[in-house]
């Protein structure tokens, strides 16, 4: 891979065909060899002499799997990339013709991705994606290279976008015999991935072993018969079943930031990570929009978060933010932030204001109305079951303690909200919200596309205002909203917003 | 520059679009009800039916006066900025630099009045501002045409 001028053009790797079917492959054979009937009536076809129907006895599936083979095999050779002279054309001449023609200034991030079958045969995924919103997903590309290539097209087409000199690049042949700004030791990504376990996992993990000691000491005070061993199994089970689930999710979170590495060259950052799924990130500087400090329910409790940054493209678990720096003290990730990240400041945690009083008072008044709401549901639902004698009467008092209950916890989310909000309208946007976790963004005006405000009746009633920004991000992320403030927060807001314009 | 409010003919597109979304729902109301009614049919039902069968044309024919008073947009060479709403008011603010797109639509309600909507559009979205008169809508779009020209040339010269 050359001169820009040379006309470069290459379709995916072989082995893309085989990683896209053999699951296919494998439905199929496991069809053929494990359905007793067709083999039991080819193994007769066959020991009758009568060897040709014996095969087509499996035929029809045969010719399933032959023609899933042709189909992404042609698919395979029509599809090509081609560049040429600052243009990227993505071509696939199938029944459904695809091309797509894209300016090399329009991507965003050029990323490379590792699956575990990648990393065995040498292969490497190369996803391009591109600043457009509105058109993400017809014109994000991506394509499977040997590594080797992967890495000279990512090369060729940072050097396009950067206008670089060719030199320069090429002196930098791999990424892991590259220093990093900031590193991790094993018992950091270790700790980032128990206290990035999510609220719903944690709570998972411990209402099921709770469950199951309660479960288990009941069983076994209540009844001494050999039938109570069956149900001790199946409940030790559903524990284990409910704890590994849990330890599974706390693993996956510290294989995808194994050896998590970052560093920040020029205008770009660049983040390296995976185990399992090795993954290569490149984000431009000024295509970030914003970036936002995460606190989960774990790391609230231990005064731990992580950041993420937010801009176009980005898919599967990159579509909420990619990772930028692993779980860290404040102090810890506003020092690595100052290395790769010095145009974002983090957000200054004690100049969040606070929504005001009132709003808790409507929030609570509101959940009250809906719980009474319930209440009054579920007692005329209750009152025709009754008269149908689905439920008997004394259902009716568990009904309302539900009720009741329900609509306690609905107050405590709503006090958990109203703790976790605020804003502050400075030098940037900071917005913070949540529940049981807690996410403050970081934004600057001028990523700022439009603003909205509005105003319910009640919220006009005690002068409050709601309202949500618009920025250049994904499906995830394109809207923020603000939330509830005082009319000060707001005109102090659209003033600081109207200076950019 | 002061606030417009939009062309009165925006309240006789709003009542024909209100009327035939309150004729749809009376129609699945009615159906709902009538399906449902039988022998031990709770008395106290009828009335809520009546309730809210009153609640749906009182708040069909109320809405478009209330959100014509309400409707209002302005222009200025930096940003657009429109306020609009009935129950929810909303107001928008887009800056002019950071449009990408401007459209102008009209559907057949639209038409039959004279109106139109302009659609601006940003890399974040779009926000839209309706009930235009066909030819305020046009000097409008070609008006922020020509912004958008403008800024465009200023960010190429840098």
């Amino acid at each position: 891979m050359g001169e820009q001028q040379e006309i470069i053009k290459m379709r995916n790797h072989i082995t893309y065909v085989i990683e896209q079917i053999w699951g296919i492959l494998f439905i199929l054979l496991a069809l053929i060899f494990t359905n007793a009937d067709v083999v039991q009536l080819r193994e007769e076809l066959i020991q009758n002499g009568d060897i040709l129907e014996g095969l087509l006895a499996a035929g029809g599936t045969f010719v399933i799997l032959m023609l899933v083979c042709l189909w992404y095999i042609n698919r395979w050779y029509r599809t090509t990339l081609t560049v040429q002279d600052g243009t990227i054309r993505y071509e696939r001449k199938t029944w459904m013709r695809h091309v797509n023609n894209l300016s090399v200034i329009q991507i965003s991030n050029i990323n490379l991705e590792q699956n575990l079958f990648e990393r065995v045969v040498g292969t490497c995924k190369v996803k391009l994606d591109t600043n457009s919103l509105s058109t993400a997903n017809s014109t994000d590309i991506q394509i499977v290279l040997k590594k080797r290539d992967a890495e000279n097209l990512k090369q060729l087409l940072v050097q396009m976008i950067q206008r670089e000199a060719v030199q320069e690049q090429q002196e930098k042949p791999d990424d892991d015999h590259l220093e990093y700004d900031v590193t991790y030791s094993a018992g950091k990504i270790i700790c980032s991935g128990i206290m990035g376990m999510p609220a719903a996992a944690l709570l998972l993990l411990i209402v099921s072993g709770i469950s199951s000691c309660i479960d288990a000491g009941v069983l076994l005070h209540l009844a001494a018969d050999e039938e109570i061993y069956g149900d001790l199994i199946l409940l030790g089970l559903t524990g284990a079943a409910l704890v590994i689930s849990a330890v599974w999710a706390i693993v996956k979170c510290i294989l995808a930031d194994f050896r998590f590495r970052a560093r920040r060259e020029r205008d770009k950052v660049y983040v390296s990570c995976g185990f399992l799924k090795k993954k290569k990130y490149t984000v431009p500087v000024e295509k970030i929009n914003a970036v936002s400090l995460r606190y989960t329910f774990l790391g609230r409790i231990l005064k731990r978060a992580y950041v993420t940054v937010i801009n176009v493209g980005g898919e599967g678990e990159e579509a909420n933010g990619v990772k930028l720096l692993l779980m860290d003290s404040y102090p810890e990730l506003e020092k690595k932030m100052e290395v790769l990240l010095p145009e974002f400041t983090l957000p200054e945690l004690d100049q969040l204001k606070k929504p005001p009083r009132r709003y808790l008072g409507l929030q609570c008044l509101t959940a009250a109305l809906f719980g009474a709401a319930l209440l009054f549901g579920m007692q005329l639902g209750l009152r025709i079951a009754q008269a149908d004698q689905v439920f008997p009467d004394a259902a009716s008092g568990w009904f309302c303690l539900g009720g009741l209950l329900l609509t306690v916890f609905i107050l405590f989310l709503c006090f958990l909200s109203y703790r976790a909000a605020g804003i502050y309208a400075g030098e940037r946007l900071y917005l913070s919200r949540g529940i049981f976790s807690r996410t403050i963004l970081s934004i600057p005006y001028d990523r700022i596309q439009y603003l909205s405000m509005n105003q319910g009746i009640l919220q006009r009633m005690l002068g409050l205002y709601g309202g949500r920004i618009s920025i250049l991000a994904g499906m995830m992320n394109n809207i923020q909203r603000i939330g509830v403030y005082g009319r000060e927060q707001y005109d102090r807001l659209e003033e600081k917003y109207r200076q950019t314009f | 520059m002061e606030y417009q409010k939009i062309s009165r003919k925006a309240i006789g597109c709003m009542l024909v679009n209100a009327i035939f979304w309150a004729l749809v729902l009376t129609a699945m109301l009615s159906a709902a009800f009538f399906f449902f009614r039988g022998k031990d049919f709770p008395v106290y039902l009828n009335l809520v039916y009546v309730v809210l069968l009153v609640l749906l044309w009182g708040v069909s024919i109320l809405e478009p006066f209330v959100r014509y008073q309400r409707y209002r947009y302005r222009f200025s060479e930096e940003d657009i900025d429109v306020k609009e709403g009935f129950l929810f008011v909303r107001r928008d603010l887009v800056p002019i630099e950071r449009l990408h797109q401007v459209a102008m639509q009209s559907g057949p309600i639209d038409r039959m009045f004279g109106l139109s909507k302009v659609m601006v559009t940003t890399a974040g979205g779009a926000v839209t501002i309706r009930f235009l008169e066909t030819e305020t809508a046009e000097q409008i779009v070609g008006r922020l045409k020509k912004r958008i020209n403008q800024y465009a040339v200023k960010k190429r010269e840098g």
